[in-house]
């Protein structure tokens, strides 16, 4: 099988060499390049299984006499692991003071380790001595435990989000035990907005030093990604009927929070270094908060809707207004996001408004044609968008 | 970053881990505790995977559920009765209602889920627990224990 993949490699090479992408004397090389580099996989297959047998029967072993081992003997042992994985992590950084963009799959494989093994030493603890404390408790502790290192030194989009879940999960289980709390002050959203801010602000820091490039993208695109999909479900407060006082509460919340963050993101925005937004897509930006405060604002102080209609035109606002920015900004994959959802949300209002007719011959019709109708605009709009864009390009570098 | 400052951040979980583990061993000798009577609740289903769920069996005739502070009773030791909290009692507790976890071994797990299961009047048995207080009212626990219970 090995010889079979060889000889399709020295096929496509003979056709770059046929097709002038590379000359006789670079095939050539490249031939000889690939001669000289092992190829002996069925070995390392073998001790790669060896050692993964090995893994699972302590696993076993252990596991089935977990009772009988002393308590302080598993947790002493669980915690030179760590500190094993600790230390070879270590080792594994260059010796250069300045930590490489991407420093290696050992190093960041050590560091998800060190990071699984801090949450179930945490874990073991409790286990140990019947704490009683809850899911907010260990995630917050393993969160602190973690995140210096973490974002000192993990590089890969893997590990990145990785942390960036278990930071989610932290503030779904802590708003679970504190967010009643939270909205009986009326700073629920204000809270939220505030970490949100502290996300967004993350390459300003990147500017001085205090955080790598790519973390602090990655927070920044969290804390849009977080804006959009709160200005999204925000929509859905079209919904709501009549004058809802009893949301009276919730709506001061969420207003103050929409204040917040419009007025963080005027402040934070001109000080970025190169401004990420400008003129429209700045405006866009400050006033998306109040568009998603706007639906149960309305309802609570002066009467709500009770429209799908209105519901799905303002999430169709929210998602053309963003096809528009994706557009200007060449961001196709944003842009080709943007229109599906924007064409979902058309499909999804049309069963609400007509489901019932999806019975009916003629409803099956209608419903049919209008999926096509929207496939096809969907397609088209995503197509003329790519040319677009590819013709920018060529002429940017004619 | 320099190297040193690296490895004090890489080594932050175990030091951090080690010193909560000898403050716990610390505080399991120093801390008050008290051997309590356990039962069972609604729903009937107590196990969650390893762990035993369960509510301490007290004499709640003055306090109903909430803060409260346990009296020993030299009359039943292993059901001391709750009092209104007060500043400075050794075995304060957050809420009289709460319902606990004790991690246990797969073969104790079900027989105790059995003797947990029927009103406790009825039983000739009655499980325990070692529970250790701490000033704010939260409670960890050890020994779990079966004896036989007294008329």
């Amino acid at each position: 099988m090995i010889m079979m993949t060889r000889r399709r490699f020295e096929r496509a090479v003979a056709e770059w060499q046929a097709g002038g992408i590379v000359d006789a004397a670079t095939a050539a090389r490249i031939l000889a390049h690939e001669q000289q580099r092992p190829h002996h996989r069925m070995p390392g297959a073998l001790v790669l299984l060896g050692g993964f047998a090995v893994a699972l029967g302590l696993v076993a072993l252990i596991s089935a006499n977990w009772n009988a081992i002393p308590v302080l003997v598993k947790l002493g042992v669980h915690l030179a692991l760590t500190a094993g994985l600790g230390v070879a992590a270590w080792q594994r950084i260059p010796a250069a003071d300045a930590i490489p963009a991407a420093p290696g799959l050992a190093l960041e494989a050590l560091l998800i380790l060190l990071s699984a093994s801090t949450l179930a030493l945490i874990a073991h603890v409790g286990q140990s001595f019947n704490l009683q404390g809850g899911p907010a408790g260990l995630l917050g502790f393993w969160l602190a435990l973690v995140t210096p290192f973490t974002l000192a030194l993990a590089r890969s989009g893997f590990h990145r989000w990785l942390w960036t879940v278990g930071l989610v999960a932290f503030i779904w289980v802590w708003l679970d035990d504190h967010g009643e709390r939270l909205l009986e002050m009326r700073l629920l959203t204000t809270s939220a907005v505030v970490a949100g801010l502290l996300a967004y602000a993350a390459p300003i820091a990147s500017r001085h030093g205090l955080l790598n490039d790519a973390w602090a993208r990655h927070l920044r695109d969290c804390a849009l990604a977080a804006l959009v999909i709160g200005v999204s479900l925000g929509q859905f407060g079209w919904y709501l009927d009549g004058t809802e006082t009893e949301l009276r509460e919730g709506a001061v919340d969420v207003l103050l929070g929409a204040l917040a963050a419009a007025g963080g993101l005027a402040l934070l925005t001109p000080l970025e270094r190169p401004q990420p937004f400008r003129g429209a897509a700045l405006a866009a930006l400050i006033a998306a908060p109040l568009f998603g405060a706007l639906p149960i604002v309305t309802a609570a102080f002066i009467g709500g809707a009770d429209s799908m209609w209105a519901a799905a035109a303002g999430f169709c606002i929210v998602w053309l207004v963003i096809a528009r920015l994706a557009l200007a900004a060449g961001a196709t994959g944003l842009f080709r996001l943007a229109v599906v959802l924007v064409a979902l949300r058309l499909v999804i209002v049309f069963l609400e408004a007509a489901g019932g007719l999806m019975a009916t011959g003629a409803g099956l019709v209608i419903g049919g044609l209008l999926l096509i109708g929207v496939g096809a605009a969907t397609r088209n709009a995503i197509r003329w968008a790519e040319q677009r864009n590819a013709a920018s390009r060529t002429d940017g570098e004619g | 970053m320099r190297r040193l400052t690296l490895l004090i951040l890489l080594l932050l979980p175990v030091v951090a881990i080690g010193a909560w583990i000898g403050l716990l061993l610390v505080d399991r000798t120093s801390d008050p505790a008290l051997r309590i009577a356990i039962r069972g609740f609604d729903p009937r289903d107590l196990l969650r995977g390893h762990f035993l769920l369960f509510q301490l069996d007290l004499r709640t005739d003055t306090v109903g559920s909430g803060p409260a502070c346990l009296v020993p009773d030299s009359a039943d030791p292993l059901r001391p009765v709750a009092s209104p909290p007060w500043q400075g009692c050794p075995y304060p507790v957050a809420d009289t209602q709460r319902s606990y976890r004790y991690y246990l071994p797969e073969e104790t797990a079900l027989e105790l889920q059995r003797l947990l299961a029927g009103p406790a009047e009825e039983r000739g048995e009655e499980v325990t627990v070692q529970a250790h207080f701490t000033p704010a009212g939260d409670l960890s626990f050890s020994d779990i224990r079966v004896g036989v219970r007294e008329p």
